[in-house]
């Protein structure tokens, strides 16, 4: 202490200092805070399949800024983007007529949809190009049951994820118009089995909801754009944006329906014997 | 006077002594190969301003390992694979061809060269044990994995509902994932998040410090996270980018974030740590709860990422006022100041104010 005025002062003005600080760590009561300037959506996503109402689940949800007005260009966009429905897409690769039944069947858009059994590898519901691929696994790792739990790894790019990078395309096209509109960047949730799905932490003020891809629903197309408010505080706890096919009581958001397109051609290709040779990886 | 002369006579043969030395220890470690260091020694001999190099301790970080490819050391798979992990994996330390060809010295430094410790257990040119590949806690990787949960969510997407609701409860109880019974036939494992995470049977390991409260979860309260390439790898091998010659495409050198004891990796902070994800009415969809992790393009920055919007569809409040609610342990804080949560919370958390989340339920 060469110097105890000095270190007086020192102390002195820390001491100031940490009484000042705004919302001093002394502060504990427990007092309801002001009300929260971001909000959250409930989307609740439940078209009539067959007359009757099911969740949609597993479909992504785009919330972009702005109203529909200030989106028109965008919307209009979404409305011209082309779209391939599974069925040609896999049509158009020359899949199997097996491998598009299976994917029919367990209502799958790509190969790592579910896990694969002996039973599509082998016997009479065997596809062709699993087959293929569990033959090259087999070869490749020694193992039956890791040939089968690997049966991708040998498919080709095309098979694989082909679809995806196709929807992927337009998605990012989409996505990129309307960053370059909105100036922000556009979020996306995924529905849950029941159809639900949360955007949270939003901030006030208008959004058009979209899933920008037509969700394929028996022969048909379906698209969504509509507007929503995010209010202050709102946490979606009590009402939800409920989305649909057809109009009812508690929907917000009607789709715009449109048949599948059909496959140019494609199922010429389909119906040719070049199952025989189906593309398998390298 | 006396105390500078012997702080002089100190330091002079000091300075002396590292001016006249040749150095000794080699800075090859991360630059240079072999011969230039000779070069580089000759002219910088006169003077050491760097401490001597830990040989002991590997890092990736340097600039001359960060030059290599991956391969350049690591072989995928390595040739124990079979026995250690039962798919193909980079199961092993590299070999000691991917060292001695820039560390031939160090490799032949005395009769206990330092460079071993970094993979042997025992530090001697004829011993060749080693501890596990990688390395157990508290062992600190030198990597972040990046993941892009979003994308993985995007592609093993169903294409429609899969079955009608009765079905789904039952069998997601079972095992998180969505499945179809088609009459007697086997159940189809839908794939989903529990691809990665399946329900830890184990007994949770508890915090540093301990469990707070004496409040020990129970096992199967949490879900397990990929520790192996196995999650990967099934899909990754080959052919589907990130593959396993692209070591970087997922795994980030964590410059940007730092690194993680493996042991902090384990045991992910809950802050409801009474939340079991085993209870019966927990058996919901995970996404059901966890409703911002199909958003994320990476694993940084979901906090939280169950929101007290998911959890609040059934514990908002309840007809039985007996029962804890998020309603009723909010009154009673607005009545005591003191009063604890501890329906979800243990007294850590219990005791602080509630955020502006937990209001925000009620002012509707």
């Amino acid at each position: 202490m060469r110097n105890p005025k000095l270190t007086t002062a020192l102390v002195s003005a820390l001491a100031l200092g940490l009484l000042c600080v705004p919302g001093g760590a002394a502060q504990s009561t427990d007092v309801a805070p002001q009300q929260s300037a971001r909000g959250v959506i409930r989307l609740r996503v439940r078209p009539k399949i067959d007359g009757k109402e099911k969740g949609l689940a597993r479909k992504r949800f785009f919330l972009i800024a702005g109203s529909l007005e200030e989106n028109r260009a965008l919307v209009e966009a979404i409305e011209r983007a082309p779209a391939v429905s599974r069925d040609c897409y896999y049509r158009r690769i020359g899949a199997s007529a097996s491998l598009i039944r299976w994917l029919k069947e367990n209502d799958c858009e790509s190969v790592y949809c579910r896990e694969l059994e002996m039973a599509d590898v082998e016997g009479p519901g065997a596809v062709p190009e699993f087959q293929a691929a569990w033959a090259q696994g087999r070869k490749e790792f020694g193992s039956t049951e890791l040939a089968l739990k690997w049966i991708t790894v040998n498919l080709s790019a095309e098979l694989r994820s082909g679809f995806y990078k196709k929807q992927q395309e337009t998605l990012s096209a989409l996505l990129k118009q309307a960053e370059e509109l909105t100036r922000a960047k556009p979020v996306s949730v995924m529905t849950d089995r029941n159809g639900t799905a949360y955007f949270t932490d939003l901030a006030v003020g208008t959004y058009v909801i979209s899933n920008l891809i037509p969700v394929e629903m028996g022969q048909a197309s379906l698209l969504w754009n509509c507007e929503i408010k995010v209010k202050a505080g709102e946490l979606g706890t009590e009402r939800p944006f409920l989305i649909s096919n057809q109009k009812g009581g508690n929907v917000k958001c009607v789709s715009i329906e449109k048949p599948l397109s059909s496959c140019d051609g494609a199922a010429q290709r389909a119906a040719r014997p070049a199952l025989d040779s189906p593309p398998v990886g390298r | 006077m006396r105390r500078r002369v012997i702080t002089l006579c100190i330091i002079a043969p000091l300075l002396a002594a590292i001016l006249i030395c040749p150095r000794r220890s080699s800075n090859a470690f991360e630059t240079v190969a072999p011969q230039q260091t000779r070069r580089r020694q000759q002219r910088r001999a006169p003077v050491s301003r760097t401490p001597p190099r830990d040989y002991s301790r590997f890092s990736h970080a340097t600039p001359t390992h960060k030059q290599q490819s991956c391969n350049a050391c690591h072989d995928a798979p390595t040739a124990n694979w079979r026995a250690a992990r039962g798919f193909p994996d980079v199961a092993d330390y590299p070999g000691h061809a991917s060292c001695i060809r820039c560390h031939r010295q160090q490799f032949f430094t005395g009769a206990r060269p330092p460079l071993c410790a970094i993979c042997h257990t025992r530090v001697a040119p004829t011993g060749d044990a080693r501890p596990v590949f990688p390395r157990p806690s508290p062992f600190r990787s030198q990597f972040a994995v990046e993941f892009p949960h979003d994308k993985h969510q995007d592609v093993i997407a169903s294409h429609a509902p899969p079955a009608e609701n009765g079905n789904e409860a039952r069998l997601v109880k079972a095992s998180f994932t969505t499945s179809i019974q088609q009459g007697s036939a086997p159940v189809k494992k839908y794939n989903n998040c529990a691809i990665c995470h399946e329900t830890d049977e184990g007994q949770p390991q508890a915090p540093p410090g301990g469990w707070r409260d004496g409040f020990v979860p129970a096992s199967k309260s949490f879900k397990t996270m990929p520790r192996t390439h196995a999650s990967c790898f099934n899909c990754h091998w080959k052919s589907q980018a990130p593959t396993r010659e692209d070591c970087a495409g997922c795994h980030k050198l964590s410059a940007a974030a730092p690194a993680q004891p493996a042991a902090a990796v384990a045991g992910l902070r809950r802050i409801s740590v009474k939340f079991t994800h085993a209870r019966e009415q927990h058996t919901a969809e995970c996404t059901t709860c966890h409703i911002n992790i199909t958003r994320a393009s990476t694993l940084r920055g979901l906090r939280p990422d169950v929101p007290i919007t998911a959890c609040a569809s059934c514990h908002k409040t309840s007809t039985d006022r007996t029962t804890a609610t998020i309603e009723t342990e909010l009154e009673r804080r607005r009545k005591d100041a003191s009063f604890t949560c501890a329906k979800c919370h243990t007294s850590d958390l219990g005791r602080k104010s509630a955020p502006p989340s937990h209001y925000a339920l009620f002012s509707d």
